[in-house]
This record gives C-alpha cells, structure tokens and sequence, in this order.
C-alpha cells in the first residue's frame, strides 16, 4: 500500500511538472527602439530601461513560470525602418508583443499596422491619438491634459507667477500640445502668457528671441522642446540678461541628464516635469536604480524609467494572461490593468482607454541633481 | 531694444557671410554648386571639439579645424569632382556628387556622435558680457564680427592684390586662355578649395562655440541660409555674399523681434523673391562677378 501510495505520489509530481512546462513559455517582446537618429538620446534610454525590466522580471517575477525574450532593434528615427521592424518582428519573429517607438511621429505611422496585424503594441509616445480608435495599441503614458496638470498646476497654485512666457517648438505636435496644455490651465489660474513665440528644433541661435524675452522681463519662461534645445535657450537667454529670479519650467524633457549635462550651471533652479522621482518613489524604484547603475555605470533617466514602466505592465500583462498567453490574452489582459506597482508616478499605475494613467512629479535642479521639488 | 536686436543680427549676418563666403568663391571660380560645404563646416565643429576634447588650447582647436577641412576640401575636390571634369559638361553631375559627399559626411558623424547633441566644455571662452551703448555684447560676439571683418578683408586682398589672386581670376575668367598664359588651373584648384574649406572649418567652430551645440545636421539650416545669401548677392560675387548675408541676418533678427516668429520664414523668403523680381542676378550680380574680373 506504501509503495503504491508512493508510487502515486511520484506519477502525481512527474504529471504537475510536464503540465508546468507545456504551461511555461518563452514570451517574445520586440522593441523597435531610436537607437540612432534624431531621437536616440530618448530611445537609447527608454530601450536600456526596458531591458533591465525584463531581467528583472525574468528573475524576480512571478509570470505564472513564463519567462520573456527580448529583441531590441533599432528604428533610426526611422518611419519606414520603424515599420519593416514590426513586421519582421510580428509575422518572421511571431513576437506576443512589440514595443512601439518613443516618437509620436513614428508611433502614430505604425500603429495601424499594428492593428492590421493584432499584435499588442505599448509605445512611450505622447500623442494619445496614437490609441484612438484601436482596440491594440496601448500608450505607456497618460494623456497630455493629464500628465502637464501637474506642473501647470505647481506653477500656477506654488510657484505663482503673474507674468509668463511661453516657448515651444513648432515642428513637433508633441511640444505643441505641451505647450498649450500648460498655457490653458495656467490662464485659467489666473496666469498671464505675455508672449509665445515658436522655434524649430534645428535652430541653435536664440539670441533675438532671448533679447525680445529679456525685454518682457516675465515672472516665468515655459520651454516645450528637446533636452538639447531647451538647455541651449536656457543658456543663450541667461546670456542675454534674463533676471535670475525668473523661474524656468519645462516638461519631462527638462528632467534628463541630457539637459544637465548640456545646460551646466544654467539648469540649476529650473523645474521640470517627470514620470520618474530620482532616488525612487518605493523599494522597486530603489531596486531599479541600483540594477540600472550596475549594468550601465550610469544614473537612470526619466526615460529609462518609463521604459522600466513599459516592462513592468507587460510583465503584469502576461501574468493575468493565465496559462499558455497569446497575442490576443495579453492584449485584454492588457487593457485590464489595475492598480499595478511601477516605479513611476506615485507607484501605482492603472490602463484606462488603453493608456496608462498615473500622478506626475515636479523636480527642480539643486546642486546640479534633479530632485523633487517642494510643495507637491 | 532695437540697437541690441540690430547688433544681434549684425552677429547672425556675420556668421552666414563667414558660411558663404567659401560657398561662394567655389561657385564664383569654378562653377561648382558644393552642397557639401555644409557638412564640411560641422566637419570643422567636430574636429575643434574633438581637439579641445584632447587637451589641446582653442587656439589650437582652431587651427587644426581649419587645416583639417581645407585638405577634407580638397580631397572632396580631388575624388568626387576632378574626375567629373574631366569629362566636359559636369556641372549637374558635381551637384549630386556634392551631395553624396554631404551624404557621407553626415552619416558618419552621426555614427561618431551617437546622433547626440556636443558642446565645448564650459568656460572655454569667456561669458561674461560687457555693455556698449546700452546693448549687451559677448565677447564671443564680437569676436565672430572681427573674424568676419578679417577673413572678408584677407580674401579681397588675396584675390586682388597678390599674383595668385590674379591666377585665380584668369582660371574664372577663362581657364583654356589662362593656360596659354601659364597658368597651372590644378593648383588654382587647389588653392580656391583649400580656402573654401578652411572658412567652413573656421565658421564651424566659431558657431559651435557660440550656439552651444555641435552635431550632425548642423550644417544644414547654414547651407540653406548660405544659399539664399548666394542667389540674393550674386552668384560669385564676394561684396554680394557679405552684403547679402548681414542683410539677412539683420531681417531674420528684427523679424524674429518684431513679428510672429513662425512668420520669419516667410518674411526672409518673401524678400528673397522681391529682389529677385527687381534684381534677378542679385544685388551684386551681373554678367561678371567680382571672381571673374580680369584686373583691378
């Protein structure tokens, strides 16, 4: 009876272990990152981000025994490398999910096509119409309204300025949309905008534009435009003679290192808006920071946060996919996310109409470090 | 306001007059439209940048630069149009040449920079402005007006007061006759090359310091801007690239001061067709450009 009961037992444990591993899958996530090109220095660290995620979770995290490969290939900044890469990645590679890009421009150019092939794909980009009207494009981010809230509201209800002027770049939607996101709800708080003037990503002399700035002399000064962009006017105006008690506000591309590093001094004291609070809202945030210096030698971004985020609701996905995830379980699972502890934000996330919906974080620039700012 | 946004454009105009000069004497002597000329001036960015990066003075920086894209000037002219001379008629086909080379040019500093946006080391050069009558003035500013003022008046003297001035302006006149006459056109080649590169090399450098910002696509708007100042002076005139380019720097800053600043375009581009309706060779342009007068 001992031997059968035994025997049993042990045809029991051999039973469960090959269900597991019928169960256990290797899940594909295809990236199609901006390693080169004009978009690089927001791609490369979104891309960094995602793959210290991935190993994380692939260690750490229960994926009911499910462990994710990744594909990091590069778009260049590319609309049509971008679309070869999710092709190769949805009908050769047969990936569960793809990574869309952290460009708008070129998120918005793939994403029908990601439809088209129903493929569950999760961009950085800021466009929201990038979701609209699609059941699988998910956005990693919340809505502009939403996310520029935020800092429209410090400025307006902390900093308190009577007097702003507002800055953007004109060739891109997405520095468009922030700033007039921001000048909406500051008017509305009883702000005054007393100029907007516009320039073009490729400009790199902002001389008569600082003059006219100087000349305003405003409470504040509103920057929409690329870290390198924003940290060359910062320069070029506090050349010009704008007041030092003027406060510069930008949005998250202000939180980067690429901004510190371009602005030096000139950056210290400026307030920025990030997904991310350096140092890390919880324990995960700390864990990230520490396997991110580890394996980069470097301190992470916002960027590289939010590509964290990217993995972590793609992790989160594939658990509440059950046994055996598809394109098609990921993808409702997907969309189904509540409540979901990221690094991000406050530390929780939760999907809503496909994009994910989180607090943001006002930093400032004090001895040259991006910390948060008081106030919140 | 006004007398800062006039200095300021003066700055602006001094920059693309130092940017067109070199683009102008190639056209003006040999007819070579080198759309390169504007990779060849981040060329020079990056090689400062890289020089200072290595420990080496600015002084030096500048230097190397500019020797650095005289000779990547001529070698442009050595592999990409000397052999398309050789065969007659070329002129469309040096046009695309050029921009192959810009093509390479740009590719391959956007794989040594990582496509990321360089700048020199702060404090490389002093930043503290000093104040004449009422305007705000850097010290790099005013530097980019002398060199400007230099290189103008060191060209006129070469092109008009030495011997190989002279060559240079018998080969644009006309190269077959200034043969007969002894006169080698390679090294008239050479030479016209060599300084076009050495310009772009200096007016690199100048702008990456003083705009805070070297990278890959830089040369770019400057090619354009050199573009419109060569049409609005005259095709091969020297006087009309300088008036033309403080002309433009003077009403793309007071556009960009007074009006919407996404009308600067259209203002700057407006004019252009304006002068061409009235002047359609340019304001300095005629059947024969100051490059191509046989004796002053």
């Amino acid at each position: 009876m001992r031997k059968l009961t035994l025997g049993l037992a042990a045809s029991a444990t051999l039973i469960a272990s090959s269900s597991m591993s019928v169960h256990a899958a290797e899940i594909l996530v295809g990236v199609a990152a901006e390693l080169t090109g004009l978009n690089a220095n927001v791609g490369t660290q979104t891309a960094r981000g995602i793959e210290v995620g991935v190993e994380w979770l692939n260690a750490n995290h229960d994926m009911n025994g499910n462990t994710i490969r990744l594909m990091i290939e590069d778009n260049a900044t590319d609309k049509a490398q971008s679309m070869t890469l999710l092709n190769k990645f949805a009908l050769r590679d047969n990936v569960h999910v793809v990574v869309g890009t952290s460009s708008s421009i070129l998120a918005l150019s793939i994403a029908p096509r990601a439809e088209e092939l129903q493929v569950p794909m999760i961009t950085s980009a800021f466009a929201p119409a990038v979701v609209e009207g699609r059941k699988w494009v998910f956005k990693a981010s919340d809505t502009p309204a939403r996310m520029f809230q935020s800092i429209a509201n410090y400025t307006a209800d902390v900093l308190k300025p009577e007097t702003c002027v507002r800055v953007y770049a004109r060739d891109n939607e997405a520095y468009v949309e922030q700033s007039n996101v921001w000048a909406r709800i500051v008017k509305e708080k009883g702000v005054e905008i007393v100029d907007e003037p516009s320039i073009l990503l490729s400009d790199t002399d902002f001389t008569a534009i600082a003059t006219r700035i100087v000349d305003l002399d405003p409470d504040c000064l509103h920057l929409a435009m690329t870290p390198e962009t924003s940290a060359n006017f910062v320069i070029q105006t506090k050349s010009a003679g704008l007041d030092p008690d003027t406060l510069i506000i930008g949005g998250t591309t202000m939180a980067t290192g690429f901004f510190l590093d371009a602005a030096g001094e000139a950056a210290e004291g400026t307030y920025s808006l990030a997904d991310y609070s350096p140092g890390g809202i919880n324990e995960l945030g700390k864990t990230f920071e520490a396997a991110y210096e580890a394996k980069f030698g470097e301190k992470p971004d916002n960027f590289s946060a939010v590509g964290f985020a990217e993995a972590l609701v793609i992790g989160q996905a594939i658990k509440a996919a059950g046994d055996n995830p598809t394109r098609d379980s990921i993808r409702e699972a997907m969309a189904g996310l509540k409540d979901v502890e990221t690094i991000i934000g406050n530390g929780t996330l939760s999907m809503v109409d496909q994009m994910a919906q989180y607090q943001m974080n006002v930093l400032t620039v004090e001895d040259g470090q991006l910390v948060r700012a008081p106030g919140q | 306001m006004l007398a800062q946004q006039l200095f300021n454009g003066l700055v602006l105009g001094a920059v693309y007059a130092l940017f067109a000069l070199g683009f102008n004497l190639v056209f003006g002597v040999h007819k070579i439209m080198n759309l390169a000329h504007g990779a060849i001036f981040m060329v020079g960015a990056f090689v400062g940048l890289y020089s200072v990066t290595l420990g080496l003075p600015l002084w030096a920086a500048f230097l190397i630069a500019m020797v650095f894209t005289g000779l990547l000037s001529v070698m442009i002219d050595f592999v990409a149009f000397r052999p398309l001379r050789k065969t007659g008629d070329a002129e469309f086909a040096m046009l695309i040449a050029s921009i192959g080379v810009e093509m390479i040019l740009v590719n391959l500093a956007l794989r040594a920079s990582d496509a990321r946006t360089l700048r020199f080391p702060f404090g490389i050069v002093p930043v503290e402005p000093f104040f004449l009558f009422g305007m705000r003035i850097t010290p790099l500013q005013f530097v980019i007006a002398a060199v400007a003022v230099l290189c103008v008046t060191l060209l006129a003297f070469y092109l008009y007061r030495t011997s190989f001035g002279r060559q240079v302006r018998a080969v644009s006149s006309n190269e077959r006759a200034a043969m007969l006459l002894g006169v080698e056109p390679r090294m008239i080649y050479l030479q016209t090359f060599f300084i076009s590169g050495l310009l772009a090399g200096l007016a690199g450098v100048l702008i990456g310091l003083a705009f805070n910002s070297i990278n890959f696509s830089m040369g770019e708007p400057y090619l354009l801007r050199g573009f419109v100042v060569l049409i609005l002076g005259g095709l091969g005139s020297l006087r009309g690239a300088v008036v033309a380019g403080l002309a433009l720097g003077i009403i793309q800053t007071l556009s960009v001061a007074y009006f919407p600043t996404g009308l600067t375009d259209i203002i700057v581009y407006s004019l252009l067709f304006a002068v061409l309706l009235v002047r359609p060779n340019g304001l300095f342009g005629d059947a024969v450009s100051d490059a191509r007068v046989a004796r002053r």
